[in-house]
């Protein structure tokens, strides 16, 4: 019950841990004075995270919604334009500025970007003594752009929005990196849990559960390694790869209903839909797998199995009951492929009904077999048979 | 020389990498895009409403999030309420997709049919657009979907069709077997004859048993003829299109009706058709509702183009032509054409003409040829 009400609402869930951290951490600041500043960071970075897919998701949804006509135009790449020449300026503004400021500095444009001033007091209470009038000061502009681009420039708003996120996640490890002299922290954090009284006592307990919930993390990291170095060692690193992705996504989302979408013009049924294993392990036909190939007998069965899957794709009709000489017939409508296509079925007969081929004449049937390949691929044909239609047009053969 | 290039390397190389690596990820979601788009019907007749299908599939575990299809159409397929661009006769009506990962959608459009032709999607173009629109890869899919929007039926009851008009059967002076619907009289009986035929009304009357004489009639094969000519000279294109395409809602009606009264019926036209432009219209004789479905594919596809001056193609189509109802669409007559009428009426033939402008003035009309304004 709890995980399908968790897989119904988990984005409402995921936001609303969004929106509410920043006052847990300012709740936290306040009453803890800034102990386990570890468990922040990660929290945080996971809601930047967080925030940045609800970005790129809401980028879509927005998308969608505004339906626009014409797509990509040079008046889009004008915006997209001015919002790197203000992000080089930002950086050139880094680069010039001292290296002890840089770090701060940046991230608290970055942080005036994406309207959390919030986070100023309860990230770093540690620093608001010292550098509170100049933080304000210059997340003072950044917030005005930030306005400014959001309510003004509504166009600008996606765009904008995945930078903005973009910035904060990439400033906030910098920041992190930067400031963080990891073991003494971790000193401090500790000594200062060893505090008396009651609020010592239940942030301890907290940091229990953070410690065995890192050691969690850690087994799993390690399971996940292993897993990869199980992938990599058995040579199916992409298909082990895509297969974990799909069982991930099927996980989630297998069991979910086509939705329905009404527009005035159209209607849209949204669903999520896997391409059967089986089709994905169907033999390819490709060339260099026709070269591959060392026995005669398959190598002729590959060959005509190749121009097979050619004419499949330019739409010639071939069912899989039809004979050789059928298909023969049918092949006619690519021009010029008689001459490669007539000796490939007479040693495709061979092979097909005696099971017999010496290695000179599958040579010859590979040769043909990538002439036919060639042929077909360079070929103009359009199928007669249209895509909604069960008979023959009579009106265009006829009178 | 470190401090040169470190900038360098921040500015140029850096995003130029990520330039790439944006492009290759694109390509890479373009590539396992599947697209299909398809006309939900077949055959439709003008003014109807029917759907368009979209599928769109991003088989891959990246998102598709600005996906934008451009479908090439007829300007005559009116989509629902959108504002698309008109290029000449095509219309281009763009459409836009957001797919999360393995997501399918399914877009059902709205068309309203509001000409009559053959429509037919060939390629649709297909467009992704990356995160910040650094790379855009577009393809000309193809769709070959095909729309034959039949010709309107017009309602032309209370105008001119009535009782046995054009469908009835006409009597005539021998056959084999007498017509039992059809009495022209009654005569004396002769023995053998069967009961159930006596009159007995005349018998009271003559005193002598007689019974009904039945007359003999045979049903006529309807021949249509459509004059593409709007004016008298007129060497290609149609000047007057519209009383033509009006022409066009009349023919079809008046197969409609053949269907429902079981006639057989053939078409003539002096235009070609969309498969075969260069040729002129002549179909065999059928009443059959393939046919029937294979004339309106026929004015479905009609070019307004004069292909053969009609007076020889008129007189081409109908020699040796006897015992027919010819029907002939036309905007006008002239003194060549009340000639050939007349040779046909001669034949035996039962010539109607209707007038498709109804300002033009019949010359010479021939006797015995019925006129109606349309």
């Amino acid at each position: 019950m709890f995980k399908e009400h968790l897989k119904k609402y988990r984005f409402v869930f995921f936001r609303s841990l969004l929106a509410f951290y920043p006052f847990i951490l300012m709740v936290d600041a306040l009453i803890a004075e800034r102990n386990a500043w570890y468990m922040e960071l990660w929290c945080y970075l996971f809601c930047a995270f967080i925030a940045f897919a609800a970005g790129i998701g809401y980028e879509g949804y927005y998308f969608n919604r505004l339906r626009q006509k014409e797509y990509p135009t040079r008046k889009r790449f004008r915006q997209v334009a001015a919002i790197a020449a203000v992000i080089m300026i930002v950086l050139l503004y880094g680069l010039l500025t001292p290296v002890d400021e840089v770090a701060r500095r940046v991230y608290t444009l970055s942080r005036g970007l994406v309207v959390y001033p919030v986070m100023e007091a309860a990230f770093f209470a540690r620093e608001v003594e010292k550098n509170k009038i100049k933080d304000i000061l210059y997340m003072v502009p950044s917030f005005i752009v930030t306005f400014l681009l959001y309510f003004v420039f509504p166009q600008a708003r996606r765009i904008y929005g995945n930078i903005a996120m973009l910035t904060l996640v990439v400033h906030g490890i910098f920041f992190a990196t930067y400031y963080t002299d990891l073991s003494a922290r971790i000193k401090q954090t500790y000594g200062r849990l060893k505090t008396r009284g009651s609020i010592g006592r239940f942030l301890k307990a907290w940091s229990a559960f953070v410690s065995k919930a890192r050691t969690l993390a850690g087994d799993l990291l390690m399971q996940m390694r292993e897993r990869w170095k199980d992938l990599t060692y058995n040579f199916f690193l992409v298909k082990g790869f895509k297969k974990l992705i799909t069982g991930i996504f099927r996980f989630f989302r297998r069991d979910k209903e086509t939705k329905t979408e009404r527009h005035s013009d159209y209607i849209d049924e949204i669903d999520t839909w896997f391409v059967d294993e089986d089709n994905a392990d169907r033999v390819r036909y490709t060339v260099r797998g026709l070269y591959k190939i060392k026995d005669p007998v398959r190598k002729v069965r590959y060959a005509f199995g190749l121009v097979m899957s050619d004419l499949k794709e330019k739409k010639v009709g071939i069912r899989y009951f039809d004979t050789v000489t059928v298909i023969g017939e049918k092949s006619k409508v690519i021009k010029d492929l008689d001459q490669y296509m007539n000796p490939l079925c007479e040693m495709y007969e061979h092979v097909r009904y005696g099971d017999r081929c010496d290695e000179q004449r599958s040579e010859g049937a590979a040769i043909l077999a990538v002439s036919a390949d060639t042929t077909i691929k360079e070929s103009y044909w359009q199928p007669k048979v249209y895509a909604n239609s069960d008979f023959e047009f009579e009106g265009s053969d006829q009178n | 020389m470190l401090i040169v290039l470190i900038p360098i390397v921040l500015l140029i190389v850096v995003p130029m990498i990520f330039w790439y690596s944006v492009k290759a990820i694109n390509q890479y979601i373009f590539d396992h895009v599947e697209y299909t788009c398809r006309f939900v019907v077949n055959k439709a007749h003008e003014g109807d409403t029917i759907y368009l299908i979209e599928e769109v599939h991003n088989n891959c575990f990246l998102p598709a999030k600005r996906l934008m299809t451009s479908i090439h159409a007829s300007r005559w397929l009116e989509f629902a309420t959108t504002q698309p661009n008109l290029v000449g006769l095509t219309r281009v009506v763009t459409s836009e997709f957001s797919l999360k990962a393995y997501e399918r959608i399914k877009r059902t459009w709205h068309l309203r049919c509001a000409k009559r032709g053959v429509y037919e999607i060939q390629n649709n173009t297909l467009t992704l657009a990356s995160v910040f629109q650094l790379s855009v890869q577009s393809a000309a899919i193809p769709v070959n979907t095909k729309l034959t929007v039949f010709p309107e039926i017009v309602d032309m009851r209370y105008m001119i069709f009535s009782g046995n008009d054009f469908f009835g059967d006409t009597v005539i002076r021998r056959w084999i077997l007498d017509d039992p619907f059809i009495t022209a009289g009654a005569r004396e009986y002769f023995p053998g004859d069967p009961m159930n035929r006596i009159h007995w009304s005349a018998t009271a009357k003559h005193n002598n048993i007689m019974v009904r004489k039945n007359d003999y009639t045979a049903k006529l094969d309807l021949f249509v003829i459509l004059n593409i000519q709007s004016v008298d000279n007129e060497y290609e294109d149609v000047i007057n299109k519209d009383l033509i395409e009006y022409g066009i809602k009349v023919a079809a009606t008046v197969f409609d009706l053949a269907l429902k009264n079981g006639a057989k019926i053939q078409f003539a036209c002096n235009a070609g058709t969309q498969g075969e432009s260069t040729k002129t219209v002549l179909t065999p004789s059928g009443s059959s509702s393939q046919h029937v479905q294979h004339l309106l594919n026929v004015l479905s596809g009609m070019v307004l183009k004069n292909i053969r001056y009609f007076e020889e193609f008129f007189r081409n189509v109908t020699v040796d032509k006897k015992d027919a109802e010819i029907i002939l669409l036309t905007c006008y007559i002239n003194r060549e054409m009340s000639d050939i009428i007349r040779d046909l009426i001669r034949a035996r033939n039962n010539v109607k003409i209707l007038l498709l402008d109804r300002y033009a003035k019949a010359i010479a009309m021939p006797e015995g040829a019925d006129l109606y304004y349309v």
